[in-house]
């Protein structure tokens, strides 16, 4: 199952990461040189081995950074953190099979997503860090002639597979190597930052039904490096700050309505002021006591306007996960779009592209920008749908058919093994309606299918989808703010409790129109390899038919006392 | 209703530091807060036709670590790290038949999943918060366990001379003490712990090592309904030492060094420290082409030193030993888990005659050495009995035992104590075993050798420590109950003369071979441990003890392929 939450969840211990002007440097990283040594050395040795290493990479995640909680006004967390976190890729066999390649009906097949994690020595001690790294390519080349037994084996006695491209891409190697950000040059002022975070946590006591109300910030420079036997030498920086505030209100019938708000920037000083930050804790306040009384929604089906940051996640969970061209390389994968490639699946006036490199939209930074993908490939801007039409996929280094190179979106978290994942989505069309156009639409689609309303969902926390053959294909998108849009000129109305439910083509096919306010939804999506940042840009999207379903609710009593809010 | 049991009454009020103890304004803070939300639930927390709880403890417990780790004369981390840990133990029903102990037996505290954090700026309000917050939820899951509870007890036909109340209630105390100040140099620190690791450059064998300290100081504060105060504070000083080989077969070696005190300076001296990574790590590198033990064995072993301190705390005195526990009502048609039934021996014999357990909880030091485990108080406000026997010449006389009574021990003795990380568990805290008619260390190994002979035999084994479990690595144990030894000597009995050797398990240790002891020594061995990383223990035991008919085999464990390419420690070596 893959995931997009939204990043307050993850603030505390998820690495985001983007860089905005990244300097060549002309100075030698020693980390840099430590590795690259200490992988020449162990190359040369596994390469001649009776089951031969052909490929070794190192990656290194350094970070430093930031976080401080505060709770209905108290400071509940505020420290300081750093880590070095060593990930150790060892390929045997050939790039044609190798100790990668899917082992099919075997439970254990998601192995080579296996999760390892070493922190190396904080000090730049060449002998201490070579022999962690040693260890730990030891054990990781243990590991892979372990597996291609069994991926010889599998291959063996199971039917010739669809797919027959090889499992890895040798590239050309690539080097760059950014200076990096000194702690000093950030600003970042904790004890204003504490006083800051506080106040706005404060605002949740307002309302005394509200029973959980926290904000907080987050701070962090990612350094991250790569190298490998082939040559790859790479290492860049991903600075990333977050504002968040949560805030939870229970209704008498015990459901439970969270309402978030983030704000991502590179850089702390880029976050937004203070009285944005105040205005938009106030505005969750109010929301969540308006969730309180509102109406619960029946399951419905007609149609609905989905904000901007409700539409990014809905590309990301319906169609970006199905475009991620390792998956489709399983037999186990649902295969979606796999032989779509020049059919229309969206309106000609719609184009989808990732972009890795794009640092911001519409004035706001985005999280899933890297200059190098997590398998040392360059960061490449993909058009996935031309006006309308299916070009391409989100590759990493494992080739399919039809597409043998990587496009730089190989990814994975501290720890764990690259896959494809997604980066910036983003969603534009050339037939941009206003938002009264929009509104206008959505009004005479309900009228149309004698609907009283449609319905706006206009803000989300998150979603997940399956792609699997076992389980249907399905998405979920969870919304956390929904309005009924009334075909009788009535005022929107808020109602609680909806998910947002379908199948992908099914919704695809529905997609009517875009314009309205664009948006970006921030996040971090968590997948096979992990959670990675990623963002969702687009416009507002009116869908001509959606389908809803009863949120799952909690069964408990509302609290039995007030909640104490005296001071002494 | 069977009469309510009450515990001896001691009532002391500030008995401990009572001269220099002065509450901050935090503490006040603190205390005011957890019983003004404490009173409110008494009276105020009611569900329908429900009750509201009887019994609530708040407990918040401020843990102070400084952690730091270093590698081969490399610095890996240095952090001090404050926190706050909350828990609350909230009942429903009454002393004799509460919500507790249904389908399992660990207590009901609630934390962990605590809605709202605890501030890290001491705020009245905030604690208030964290503990509405947990005593609604715990309420509400106590009902509903107490209702089922009920219905579950009444389809049960049990004799009414076996029922025993759920919870013994006691005389409430008032204890607070001074604080145990987190006192260390952290630059002296960083730079021992980079010159204790650096030692490992010069053993290239040795594949990885580190050495680890964690300075804790937690003090634990607790209030309940009964009119309980308590601030006690735990405090631990821990220096370890990890590190791991690979024999020339392949067989995975794993070693560790601990060296455990309440406070930093106390630890010993850099020199003695770094004699002994040097002894450690020599010792490491000779088992890595050390002999494999030749044949399946049973007869005499000695256990020396930290082995058998392992001996006693992971068999005698662990779950399935002296702990009393009591055994859960189960739902219809729920099967139960494991319970200790140990007491059913109380009156009989369970180890060889010359075998004495005492638990001294209360005793601080011994020697030169300041005792981890020792504590004034336990976390249900009921004070350690010192001297407490459990097992005289050989005959169980009673268990460690909290307020959850069991059929056969009926008093809690104040073993639920309060762990460094703001937990709680039943578990010893100083234990004392004495052999009598002990020996000097020559001649109790004389008379093992011809116990050896006697039996048939050519040899015995010494084991002087076991693979550990701490803070950075964790040890599987065998169907013994014991992990596997990696100091372990084969001795000929004719001639004394000990040989390391590698690659065996102790492939059974019931607890009946406590009785099949051999000798013991008249000198005495002290030695500061963990239990779970958390509850510190001492224990105060013969330097060793032998038993007879321990069997001992090959390790069969699979063994990974030694390393292709050269360590860079062995390539800069040569």
């Amino acid at each position: 199952m893959k995931t997009f939450t939204n990043l307050r969840f993850l603030a505390l211990s998820i690495v985001l990461g983007v860089f905005l002007f990244p300097r060549v440097s002309l100075a030698q990283d020693k980390l840099l040189d430590i590795l690259q040594e200490e992988v020449n050395r162990e190359f040369a040795v596994l390469k001649t081995q009776e089951t031969p290493a052909y490929y070794i990479a190192y990656r290194v995640d350094e970070s430093y950074g930031y976080n401080i909680l505060a709770h209905f006004g108290a400071l509940t967390y505020s420290d300081e953190g750093k880590s070095k976190i060593l990930t150790v890729t060892v390929r045997v066999g050939s790039p044609k099979l190798d100790n990668f390649h899917e082992l099919r009906d075997v439970s254990s097949g998601m192995s080579s997503y296996y999760f390892s994690q070493l922190n190396l020595p904080d000090e730049i001690d060449p002998l201490a860090i070579k022999n962690a790294l040693w260890k730990a390519t030891s054990d990781a080349y243990q590991e892979a002639v372990s597996k291609i037994s069994k991926v010889k084996a599998n291959v063996s006695i199971k039917v010739e597979e669809e797919d027959k491209t090889p499992d890895f891409t040798m590239d050309a190697p690539n080097k760059y190597e950014e200076q990096p950000i000194k702690p000093e040059s950030v600003k970042f002022n904790v004890a204003e930052w504490e006083k800051r975070i506080k106040k706005y946590s404060s605002e949740f006591l307002k309302d005394s039904a509200i029973f959980y109300g926290y904000s907080g910030v987050s701070y962090r420079v990612l350094r991250k490096y790569y190298v490998s036997s082939a040559g790859d030498r790479i290492v860049q920086n991903n600075p990333s700050s977050n504002f968040y505030v949560q805030g939870i209100i229970k209704a008498d019938d015990g459901m439970e309505m969270p309402l978030y708000k983030s704000f991502c920037a590179y850089f702390p000083d880029k976050l937004p002021s203070d009285k944005e930050m105040m205005l938009s804790t106030q505005k969750v306040v109010k929301n969540l006591i308006a969730l309180k009384t509102a109406p619960v929604a029946e399951p419905f089906s007609g149609p609905a306007l989905l904000s901007a940051e409700a539409s990014g996640v809905f590309f990301h969970e319906i169609f970006g996960h199905r475009v991620e061209g390792q998956r489709m390389k399983s037999e186990d994968d649902a295969q979606t779009f796999k032989k779509k490639v020049g059919e229309l699946v969206l309106p000609k006036s719609m184009t989808v592209y990732f972009d890795p490199l794009q640092t911001s939209y519409e004035g706001i930074d985005l999280n899933g920008y890297y200059k190098y993908d997590d398998q040392g490939s360059k960061a490449e801007k993909v058009n996935i749908i031309e006006n309308g039409i299916l070009k391409n996929f989100l590759m990493s280094r494992t080739p399919i058919r039809d597409f043998p190179r990587s496009n730089g979106h190989g990814r994975a978290q501290a720890g764990m093994q690259p896959v494809t994942r997604q980066s910036n989505l983003v969603v534009e069309t050339s037939d941009f309606k206003s938002t009264k156009e929009i509104r206008d639409e959505l009004i005479r689609l309900a009228k149309e299918q004698n609907r009283p309303y449609g319905y706006l969902f206009q803000d989300v926390v998150g979603g997940f989808t399956t792609t699997g053959r076992y389980m249907p294909s399905a998405f979920n998108v969870m919304p956390t703010l929904v309005y009924r849009v009334y075909t009788d000129g009535r005022p929107d109305e808020i109602v609680r409790g909806v998910d947002l439910i379908g199948t992908p083509l099914a919704m695809f096919s529905q997609i009517d129109m875009a314009g309205g306010e664009k948006g970006v939804f921030n996040g971090t999506c968590g997948a096979e390899s992990g959670g990675v940042p990623v963002s969702g840009c687009s416009p507002m999207i009116l869908v001509k038919v959606i389908e809803t379903q009863k949120k799952s609710k909690s069964q408990e009593r509302p609290y039995i006392l007030s909640r104490p809010d005296e001071t002494k | 209703m069977k009469a309510i049991k009450y515990l001896l009454a001691i009532c002391f009020v500030v008995i401990s530091g009572l001269s220099s103890y002065a509450q901050n304004p935090s503490e006040e803070i603190i205390f005011k807060a957890l019983n003004d939300e404490m009173v409110r639930s008494l009276s105020s927390l009611k569900l329908g036709k429900n009750n509201p709880p009887f019994f609530i403890a708040n407990y918040v417990s401020q843990i102070k670590l400084y952690y730091a780790k270093a590698t081969l004369g490399a610095l890996v981390h240095s952090k001090e790290t404050p926190n706050y840990n909350t828990n609350l133990r909230l009942m429903v029903g009454d002393y004799s038949l509460n919500d507790e102990n249904f389908q399992s037996n660990i207590q009901s505290y609630s934390s962990g999943g605590a809605q709202l954090s605890f501030p890290k700026e001491i705020d009245y309000a905030a604690i208030r918060r964290a503990f509405w917050s947990m005593s609604d939820r715990s309420y509400k899951r106590a009902v509903d366990s107490y209702t089922q509870k009920k219905t579950a007890l009444k389809q049960q036909n049990k004799d009414e001379s076996e029922k025993v109340d759920d919870y013994l209630k006691t005389a409430p105390i008032t204890l607070l003490m001074n604080d145990i100040p987190l006192k260390y140099d952290k630059k002296v620190w960083e730079k021992n712990i980079k010159e204790l690791s650096a030692i490992f450059r010069k053993y290239p064998k040795i594949q990885t090592s580190s050495v680890d300290i964690y300075f804790t100081s937690t003090n634990n504060y607790v209030i309940n309904s009964e009119g309980s105060k308590i601030k006690e504070p735990v405090a631990v000083a821990c220096l370890l030492v990890n590190a791991s080989a690979q024999a020339v077969d392949g067989e995975s070696l794993k070693d560790q060094l601990t060296f455990y005190c309440p406070v930093a300076d106390q630890l010993p001296s850099l020199e003695r420290l770094k004699q002994d990574v040097n002894k450690f790590a020599t010792e490491l590198e000779y088992r890595c082409s050390a002999p494999v033990i030749e044949e399946p064995f049973q007869g005499p072993v000695v256990f020396e030193g930290n082995a058998l301190v392992e001996l006693l705390n992971n068999k005698l005195l662990g779950e399935s030993g002296l702990i009393s526990s009591r055994e859960p009502v189960y739902a219809t048609g729920i099967t139960g888990g494991s319970v200790n039934k140990m007491e059913n021996k109380i009156g009989k014999r369970i180890c060889a005659e010359n075998i004495s357990i005492m638990s001294v909880s209360k005793t601080k030091s011994f020697g030169d050495t300041q005792l981890i485990g020792a504590f004034d108080v336990d976390a249900e406000g009921v004070v350690p009995s010192n001297g407490l026997v459990l097992v005289d010449k050989g005959i169980l006389k009673t268990m460690l035992s909290n307020r959850i009574p069991t059929p056969k021990v009926k008093e809690s003795n104040g073993h639920n104590r309060f762990g460094i990380w703001g937990n709680y568990m039943k578990s010893p805290g100083v234990i004392q075993v004495s052999y009598d008619n002990g020996q000097s260390y020559n001649d109790f190994l004389k008379t093992v050798a011809n116990e050896t002979t006697k039996s048939g035999l050519d040899y015995f084994y010494i084991i002087r420590r076991f693979e550990t479990s701490n803070m950075i690595t964790s040890v599987q144990y065998g169907s013994s109950g014991l992990s596997k030894p990696v100091a372990i000597y084969k001795v000929l009995a004719k001639t004394g003369e000990e040989k390391l050797v590698r690659l065996a398990v102790i492939s059974e240790f019931p607890m009946l071979s406590f009785k099949y002891a051999i000798a013991g020594t008249t000198e005495q061995y002290v030695c500061n441990t963990m239990r779970w990383n958390s509850i510190p223990i001492s224990y105060i035991a013969p330097k060793a003890i032998a038993f007879n008919d321990v069997s001992i085999e090959k390790d069969n464990a699979p063994k990974s392929k030694c390393p292709v390419v050269e360590s860079p420690l062995a390539a800069l070596s040569k």
